[in-house]
């Protein structure tokens, strides 16, 4: 039995005594919000569980509870590295080649090989890293707890290498939605706002993410943090960017907290240059900034470089 | 005339059109399929950046706008296949 199985068997009495005390039904989906309820209790260290080879136990000690729970992998993470692929369905896609994977027992992912990448979709991203670059995206979004984009983890199927992302069934693109709908999600598409700012993201567009019920979903994360100038697009639906106080008190525990960076610095360095690593890391210092001094952002791009050629966003005082 | 049709994913794993674009001869182009997509369409465009540059079309830029549909909807959920020609 692999260390992962030992790990959640041995969690087994706990998580039973949770079910029934909650009357939560015995499903994936009720396994994760035990997850959730156990994210509290102290948890063991597992090296095949953690975001980075490089977080040792050594590292893990050393760390607060609450950073302890962000650099492990989630149940879903692990559920979706580890089983087996029951069916595969290449989806044809104009441009790459995604592929719908129903795995077993455990529900369905989108997986992207890296064999399947295309070329010249910009210039800084190159070719047969985009996957690693959805993975990085999921990492930032985790620990941010923005809760927005789908578990991504990198998965090997038959040789192949590649992300698999969580498939969410029954949403839709927002581009699927009419204008009155679209108005209940302006403060999700002020958080994606921010997120794409924070990963660099060049392609999201109202066709690359999704809504379900009041939740939205950011898909299609591979063109991010590439270190290069670009004009980011902004889907003209209205946006405000009244932002909820929790939300930048989150903002702000990261980017002040050195601990949490370099956490999150070794959890995306299997994954990216160290440089577009160290430009992500200011923008969240950045951006923290400039929400803390209640400045807005604008449209508008500020023509000048920081950081190895990064634009920054321009605002505006209040 | 050449054909692009628009494929949403299903739950299972199949695929289902949600609308067809078409370019004549002249350079037109024109859609038949779901209303609400159609309207966001001509609302927002579709995106790209090419060697760092964001560029975004719509229907009325005929054949740069219907070129541009395979790199635009390329997500899994929501996606262009690939060309036809009738």
């Amino acid at each position: 039995m692999d260390r992962f199985f030992h790990h959640y068997f041995l969690r087994k009495n706990k998580r039973e005594e949770i079910l029934e005390n909650k009357e939560i039904l015995k499903c994936d989906q009720a396994i994760l919000n035990v997850d959730q309820i156990l994210k509290d209790e102290q948890i063991e260290f597992i090296a095949e569980e953690s975001l980075s080879k490089k977080i040792t136990q050594k590292v893990f000690e050393t760390l607060p509870q609450k950073i302890k729970t962000a650099c492990k992998k989630t149940a879903d993470e692990n559920l979706i590295e580890r089983k087996e692929v029951e069916e595969r369905r290449n989806i044809k896609v104009g441009s790459n080649s995604p592929e719908f994977i129903k795995l077993k027992d455990d529900g369905s992912v989108v997986f992207k090989s890296k064999e399947g990448e295309l070329d010249n979709l910009r210039t800084a991203v190159k070719k047969g890293t985009y996957y690693r670059r959805e993975r990085a995206s999921y990492i930032v979004d985790r620990f941010f707890e923005f809760d927005m984009v789908p578990t991504t983890t990198i998965k090997e199927i038959k040789d192949e290498i590649g992300s698999a992302q969580r498939f969410i069934e029954d949403a839709r693109e927002f581009c699927e939605i009419d204008y009155e709908s679209k108005q209940k999600y302006k403060s999700e598409i002020a958080k994606l706002f921010i997120f794409d700012y924070i990963i660099w993201n060049s392609d999201r567009h109202s066709s690359n993410f999704l809504v379900k019920e009041d939740k939205l979903y950011a898909i299609d994360n591979g063109l991010s943090f590439g270190n290069d100038r670009f004009k980011p697009f902004m889907i003209d639906s209205p946006i405000d960017f009244n932002f909820k106080e929790d939300f930048i008190l989150k903002i702000n525990e990261i980017a002040k907290n050195d601990k949490i960076l370099d956490i999150m610095r070794l959890s995306l360095e299997e994954h990216l240059p160290e440089e577009e690593i160290n430009a992500c890391i200011w923008r969240i210092k950045n951006i923290a900034k400039i929400l803390n001094d209640k400045r807005i952002l604008s449209k508008k791009i500020e023509d000048r470089s920081k950081i190895s050629g990064m634009f920054i966003y321009n605002y505006e005082k209040n | 005339m050449r054909k692009i049709n628009i494929k949403k994913l299903q739950n299972n794993g199949s695929t289902s059109i949600i609308g067809t674009f078409s370019l004549d001869h002249n350079g037109v182009v024109s859609y038949v399929g779901n209303e609400t997509f159609w309207e966001n369409v001509q609302l927002e465009g579709v995106y790209t950046v090419k060697n760092g540059e964001a560029r975004t079309f719509f229907p009325k830029d005929g054949s740069a706008f219907f070129d541009n549909l395979k790199y635009h909807f390329k997500s899994a959920y929501l996606f262009a296949e690939e060309e036809q020609e009738k």
